[in-house]
């Protein structure tokens, strides 16, 4: 896992991964990882990482091409997202709201999961009051905590 | 689901923006989740916000400010004092993100502002984005099905592009729409109609690009006022603050217009050099 942003920059697709609850439903689905949505993005932030310009620059522009395939997946024929937020991260934000207006828009099932609890910063809670409204999971990617809290509101909120 | 202000009660409907300003009515910034079910109760049960939001053990949301643009703002406060009459810092004040027209806003080299509504409720689908060989432009290949309203449409400019179009906005015209129907084929099929490229399959390309020419009249090499020398070499005498947005496409034969807002001027350019103008 690298610690420079938009390491995703293109959408990777999965498909038929079958998720078994502990009661024995299972979900089959085709699932779409997408590169994370931004309103901004600046090549001067990979420079912190210590990047050469030219390569921040190519890696800004992808990063832009990469939200521009998010949003159009978003328009694709889905049935449900998964949406990763930054639990240490305030989750008040403009991207945040402004996304999750979108999906609601469409009447898509969502579930918001609260990744880097595994970071002493991280507050998922806040994430929870932001969006009463949706499922929210906390995990640890990183670690893995938490996964099967997330494969059972997968399977509660996505079958049909 | 929406979202009331704590200090006048406004509500807003979930997933607005517009509580990103802060409060329309008072400028407050601090908001609380409310359900649908207690939506109204502060007037009807003649209760404060503060009071709700104590029995409905919802958190109360503060929008808060990004650090840079905080600074930004006290940077240019001085200035903006010292502009005569205000009249520059009024000129200089952003356009809100989501007023924007256009998808991607290339401030600079790398450095781009997205508008993600707009994305999400366009039907265009933006293939790439990009610079080269140190000149900017905006290779936005945008599909586009033209349901956007223009305003006006002037006259079509035609011309024949024998290699890699390149076209660029500039002038006075802050936001103007750049048509393009061409002829090549390895562009998708698009039944828009052009008025003359019929021996292949035509697509319209519609882009919406913002002008921030620093340069109102860009000069020619020649020194000829409003021609425009991008050319394919991408004009290595002209800097990037030239033309901040353009597109290029593939080759073929092109037909091209331009839409500003009535009473504005807008003009396009083409890669030999040879300004076309409306």
């Amino acid at each position: 896992m690298s610690e420079i942003p938009h390491e995703t920059r293109r959408a990777r697709k999965r498909e038929d991964i079958v998720i078994t609850g502990a009661n024995g439903h299972t979900v089959t689905i085709d699932i779409v990882d997408t590169p994370g949505v931004t309103t901004k993005i600046d090549y001067h932030e990979f420079l912190e990482f210590g990047m050469e310009k030219d390569e921040a620059i190519i890696r800004a522009r992808e990063a832009t091409e990469g939200v521009a395939e998010a949003m159009h997946w978003l328009r694709e024929d889905i049935d449900g997202v998964i949406y990763m937020l930054d639990s240490t991260l305030d989750p008040f934000m403009q991207v945040n709201i402004m996304m999750v207006g979108i999906i609601e828009s469409r009447n898509l099932p969502v579930i918001i999961v609260a990744n880097k609890i595994d970071l002493p910063e991280s507050a998922p809670a806040r994430i929870r009051s932001a969006f009463p409204q949706h499922p929210v999971v906390a995990i640890s990617g990183l670690e893995g905590r938490n996964t099967e809290e997330l494969y059972e509101k997968m399977i509660q909120n996505f079958s049909a | 689901m929406p979202h009331k202000c704590t200090k006048c009660g406004r509500e807003y409907k979930d997933g607005s923006t517009e509580i990103l300003k802060g409060c329309a009515s008072c400028g407050n910034k601090k908001f609380i989740y409310v359900k649908e079910a207690d939506i109204n109760r502060d007037v009807l049960e003649e209760k404060s916000m503060d009071e709700l939001a104590g029995e409905t053990k919802e958190e109360v949301l503060e929008v808060v400010e990004p650090e840079g643009k905080k600074e930004t703002r006290q940077d240019e406060a001085p200035a903006a004092a010292e502009a005569k009459g205000g009249v520059k810092a009024k000129a200089r004040k952003e356009t809100g993100m989501f007023d924007r027209v256009e998808t991607i806003r290339i401030v600079g080299p790398g450095s781009y502002e997205l508008n993600i509504d707009k994305m999400a409720k366009s039907d265009e689908r933006i293939v790439s984005v990009g610079w080269r060989r140190g000149q900017l432009y905006h290779r936005s290949d945008v599909h586009g099905k033209g349901r956007h309203q223009t305003e006006a449409v002037e006259a079509p400019v035609r011309g024949f592009f024998p290699r890699r179009l390149f076209f660029c906005c500039f002038s006075y015209c802050r936001k103007a729409d750049l048509h393009l129907v061409t002829s090549s084929p390895r562009m998708p099929s698009y039944d828009e109609g052009s008025p003359s490229t019929s021996k292949n399959r035509s697509v319209k390309a519609r882009l919406v690009v913002t002008a921030h020419s620093a340069h109102p009249w860009p000069r020619h090499r020649s020194g000829k006022k409003g021609r425009f020398a991008a050319a394919n070499g991408l004009g290595a005498n002209r800097p990037a603050s030239w033309c901040p947005n353009g597109f290029s496409l593939l080759p073929g034969t092109c037909h091209a217009f331009m839409t500003g807002r009535e009473g504005e001027s807008t003009r396009a350019g083409n890669a030999s050099g040879s300004s076309v103008l409306r």
